[in-house]
């Protein structure tokens, strides 16, 4: 029984950018659930991800495990040191998640939008 | 005399959606505000998934979760069976190093640590652990 869904949509930007709305808890239960669906994708092609986590309503370590996984998976130019992640970047979180976002210090590491217009062109 | 919600459960991440509604249900009943709440749900996801991967190991097992309010704390209590677990060997993980580099794991004890006012891991004398927990403030409201 998991308590979230993954809407998998497609942008077209100044490249392709494939939208994950995920809907629910992101949780130990969970994450495994988001990292399956964005590897399905990067194997089909996929190099561009946006996560839109305006549904998410928590989000403990393992979502943060989730998000590395897919930023790691993403790094197919294998960047060393400090960057921000230019493949994966999250719309609108909100609430408690965003403020973990920041306990984490997630928000060196990743570009957080809040509209999703100006996401999809910042790819 | 202060209330003391309870709460049990079976070892299973399915649950952690039950525990986490235990903690909204009784923090609201006393009166906790909202960004406590916030963290008190974090905190007490990141110990029980802990306990479950690994104090369990995916073995059967139980937790027992008791919440209460001493002055103007919220003190929490979690009890396993598990086997004994020393946080001290837990790294933090390193949040500084980049995207990359970082290893996976140590968050939640580290999100424990930063989050909860103290966080005292016992064992305990019959086998087991006790994670206890206290957060301050938890009834004043920020405006």
């Amino acid at each position: 029984m998991g308590g979230m869904s993954i809407l998998v949509g497609q942008e077209q930007g100044n490249v392709p950018v494939t939208v994950l709305k995920i809907e629910g808890d992101l949780d130990a239960s969970t994450y495994k659930d988001l990292q399956d669906k964005a590897s399905e994708i990067i194997d089909s092609g996929t190099s561009n991800i946006l996560l839109d986590m305006g549904d998410v309503k928590y989000m403990g370590s393992a979502g943060f495990r989730a998000i590395h996984a897919i930023a790691n998976m993403l790094n197919k130019e294998q960047k060393q040191g400090m960057y921000k992640s230019e493949h994966v970047k999250l719309l609108n979180p909100k609430g408690e998640v965003a403020r973990v976002i920041k306990t984490l210090g997630f928000d060196s590491f990743l570009e957080i939008h809040e509209d999703r217009t100006t996401a999809i062109a910042s790819f | 005399m202060s209330q003391v919600f309870e709460f049990s459960t079976v070892a299973e991440l399915e649950n952690l959606k039950k525990v986490r509604s235990f903690i909204n249900n009784s923090g609201n009943t006393l009166g906790v505000n909202g960004e406590t709440l916030g963290d008190l749900c974090l905190v007490v996801d990141e110990a029980v998934t802990n306990i479950i991967l690994h104090g369990y190991e995916g073995q059967d097992g139980t937790i027992d979760i008791q919440l209460s309010r001493e002055g103007d704390s919220v003190v929490i209590s979690i009890c396993d069976k598990a086997k004994s677990f020393d946080a001290k060997k837990v790294d933090s993980p390193h949040l500084d190093t980049s995207l990359a580099d970082r290893e996976f794991g140590g968050m939640g004890v580290f999100l424990i640590r930063k989050i909860a006012d103290e966080a005292e891991f016992l064992a305990l004398p019959g086998g087991g652990n006790e994670l206890r927990l206290l957060k301050r403030n938890a009834f004043s409201h920020k405006h």
